[in-house]
């Protein structure tokens, strides 16, 4: 006589190794794989190949895991641009009211310097916390690493191939520090770009300094938002095709 | 057997239609198929899950999860208003189809 039991928490433990499915939709197909083998074994058929026939009718967990994902995808397209996006208006207006905040403050009379160091607090700050969420990321994925590797050709899910891993995380972690780091040291030097870029957009396409400002105020920014969105979905797609 | 095609294609509308008729499972609603269509239409059990989820997302459906008179929890879906209305257009795209098949094979027949 199979246990059963037995077979389900195998089946269910080697799922979620295997996929990223939730929990809530494993315990959907474990619901089924028990209501499949219930009427099986009702209808007088062995519990052992009651259970074989419902794993086999329910199908591998890999392909269904993929449909999952397709579903889910465009949620997190918009969640990861939304969070893009409050980020930088979050980073922006920080700047902002820190800087009103110090300047209103001092009162008249004040050294601007101070409202300007002032305003740099918010950088700093935020300067911190992404340097600290990728240092994490990074000893998270050398040391800690992922979930146990499913076993090759098993699962034709690039995330589920990705979980066993530990290079995955810890060379993401990295390479965005390094981004991170490069861009951080740019911004010290990003003034003398700006000046550049005035002065050569001025003299090339005539703007005036208005339409100048606005560019960089409003579309530098989404330009680069949405470069990062697209190497992100590039990177996404290149692997999964692999 | 019906082709792969055949079958994704039709996944949709017989969920939409099944549900039409109550509040389902996922269980209940693939032996529901089976049973309509004479065991002619053979679904991945698994896959089924996934389709439904997407028609909740796309608010054609909703579900709530139930405990059965076993203890068992069980995920029920039902259809919304919006679902009411794409089953009467399915239907519609549907038999437009049948209707021009119809006509093809009978003249193809004389």
């Amino acid at each position: 006589m199979l246990n059963v039991e037995e077979r389900v928490t195998t089946w269910r433990a080697e799922a979620r190794l295997g996929s990223t499915l939730s929990e809530e939709e494993l315990d959907e197909l474990e619901g089924h794989l028990r209501d499949r083998v219930d009427a099986q074994v009702a209808s007088g058929l062995d519990s052992g190949v009651a259970w074989e026939g419902a794993v086999a009718r329910l199908g591998e967990v890999a392909p269904i895991d993929t449909e999952y994902s397709k579903v889910r995808m465009p949620n997190r397209v918009r969640d990861r641009l939304v969070w893009m996006l409050a980020g930088y208006v979050l980073f922006g207006g920080i700047q902002q009211v820190a800087r009103l905040v110090a300047t209103f403050a001092a009162g008249p009379g004040f050294p601007t310097e101070f409202g300007d160091a002032w305003a740099h607090v918010g950088l700093l700050s935020i300067h911190a916390l992404v340097l600290t969420g990728l240092v994490v990321v990074a000893l998270r994925g050398a040391v800690k690493g992922g979930r146990p590797r499913q076993e090759p050709g098993s699962s034709s899910n690039w995330r589920g191939r990705l979980h066993g891993k530990r290079w995955p995380a810890a060379a993401m972690g990295a390479a965005s520090l390094l981004i991170f780091l490069t861009s951080a040291l740019a911004i010290d030097y990003g003034q003398w770009w700006a000046t550049a870029l005035h002065a050569g957009a001025s003299r090339a396409l005539g703007l005036t300094n208005f339409w100048l400002d606005l560019f960089e105020i409003a579309f530098a920014p989404a330009l680069a938002i949405a470069a990062i969105f697209l190497i992100w979905r590039s990177v996404e797609r290149t692997v999964a095709a692999s | 057997m019906s082709s792969k095609e055949l079958v994704a294609a039709s996944t949709r509308p017989l969920l939409l239609a099944v549900l039409s008729q109550g509040e389902s499972y996922g269980y209940a609603i693939i032996n529901k198929v089976h049973d309509l269509s004479g065991g002619h239409l053979q679904w991945t059990d698994g896959m089924l899950y996934p389709v439904l989820h997407r028609l909740e997302k796309e608010g054609l459906i909703r579900s709530r999860w139930v405990k059965s008179e076993v203890g068992r929890r069980r995920r029920y879906y039902e259809l919304t208003d919006d679902g009411r209305v794409a089953v009467t257009e399915e239907r519609l795209r549907w038999k437009s189809v049948d209707l021009a098949l119809r006509k093809a094979w009978r003249l193809a027949a004389c």
